[in-house]
């Protein structure tokens, strides 16, 4: 019995209609994906915007604070200088006498540490 | 039947291909969405603990600004530690300042090594007269000065040389550069545009 030859035409269309078919899906979900992406970056721009924003905010409120207390910033960090020095100066052996003339500090100051 | 075969191989072969295209662009699709959610959360994130941040932000810049005093506060110190004759080496381990800094506060506070010390100078003025203040490592010495006349500026009194050991307690072999970087100095800081020279028991600031 003589078979049919195999219909070519119709296999080529169905490849063709299922590429064309996938190509276009792909190409939909590419869109949505840059989509989302462009999406992302307006969102890290609004991130970075409001960072900055509390940034500077925070540098604002920083120099206030330093401005205002400056004085009383530097009498303790001077202290604090003060004291650590003359302690390892002590620790090295020095006398009391000596670091008070060498820090310009009262030598109570310096007993007191000791 | 050997055609209708090939076709079929071919039509799985374009299926799996179809389906390999879809499934790379929703991965990527997916990938872009978890990006989105994910940029999305940082932001609803950011905005609920805008004030916590705040604080951190307020608390980091107000430390870095207490270190910029305490830098301040530790440079001023260096400078006065070197001029009262510690070495640079010294002051750095004692304050816990690098040699970067050292070096930059040194060259700052008007010192110069002067043979085997530092030396730094002060001026003491009293009408046509007074004292420049050399100060060597631990050592401090006065040298008188008076205004001249004519071409001569003015005169700094010195020890001549036989006396110098027993009057200023410097080595005899470091007098000519101490006399050299008094006479520049004096020039530099006072006199921009004269000249100077040793004598014997002076030094001549003149036009």
């Amino acid at each position: 019995m003589p078979t049919n030859p195999p219909d070519f035409e119709k296999y080529a269309q169905t490849l063709q209609q299922t590429m064309a078919a996938a190509i276009a899906e792909a190409e939909a979900l590419s869109e949505l994906a840059a989509a989302d992406r462009e999406a992302a970056a307006s969102v890290r721009i609004i991130i970075q915007e409001k960072r900055n924003e509390l940034e500077n905010l925070a540098r604002e409120a920083a120099n206030k604070y330093v401005a205002e207390h400056r004085k009383q910033l530097q009498g303790t960090i001077q202290q604090e200088v003060l004291i650590s020095i003359a302690t390892k100066l002590l620790n090295n052996g020095e006398s009391v006498d000596n670091v008070a003339e060498l820090l310009d500090v009262p030598k109570e100051f310096v007993a007191t540490i000791k | 039947m050997e055609y209708t075969q090939i076709m079929q191989k071919m039509l799985t072969n374009n299926s799996a291909a179809a389906e390999a295209i879809v499934a790379g662009a929703r991965a990527e699709q997916i990938a872009a969405a978890a990006e989105l959610q994910e940029t999305r959360r940082q932001l609803t994130e950011m905005e609920q603990n805008k004030v916590q941040i705040l604080q951190e932000y307020t608390t980091q810049l107000r430390a870095q600004l207490e270190n910029y005093i305490r830098l301040e506060i530790l440079e001023e110190m260096a400078e006065k530690l070197l001029k009262k004759g510690e070495s640079l080496s010294v002051v750095g381990t004692l304050l816990g300042l690098a040699e970067r800094v050292m070096q930059s506060v040194f060259r700052h506070s008007g010192l110069q090594q002067v043979g085997s010390a530092n030396a730094w100078l002060e001026y003491e003025e009293d009408g046509r007269s007074g004292s420049v203040i050399f100060h060597h490592g631990k050592t401090t010495n006065r040298f008188y000065y008076e205004f001249g006349g004519d071409t001569t500026l003015v005169i700094i009194d010195i020890p001549t040389a036989a006396q110098w050991e027993t009057r200023t307690g410097l080595p005899l072999a470091e007098r000519e550069l101490i006399l050299d970087f008094i006479g520049k100095k004096v020039v530099a800081d006072k006199a921009p545009g004269y000249s100077y020279r040793v004598e014997n028991s002076a030094i001549v600031i003149y036009i």
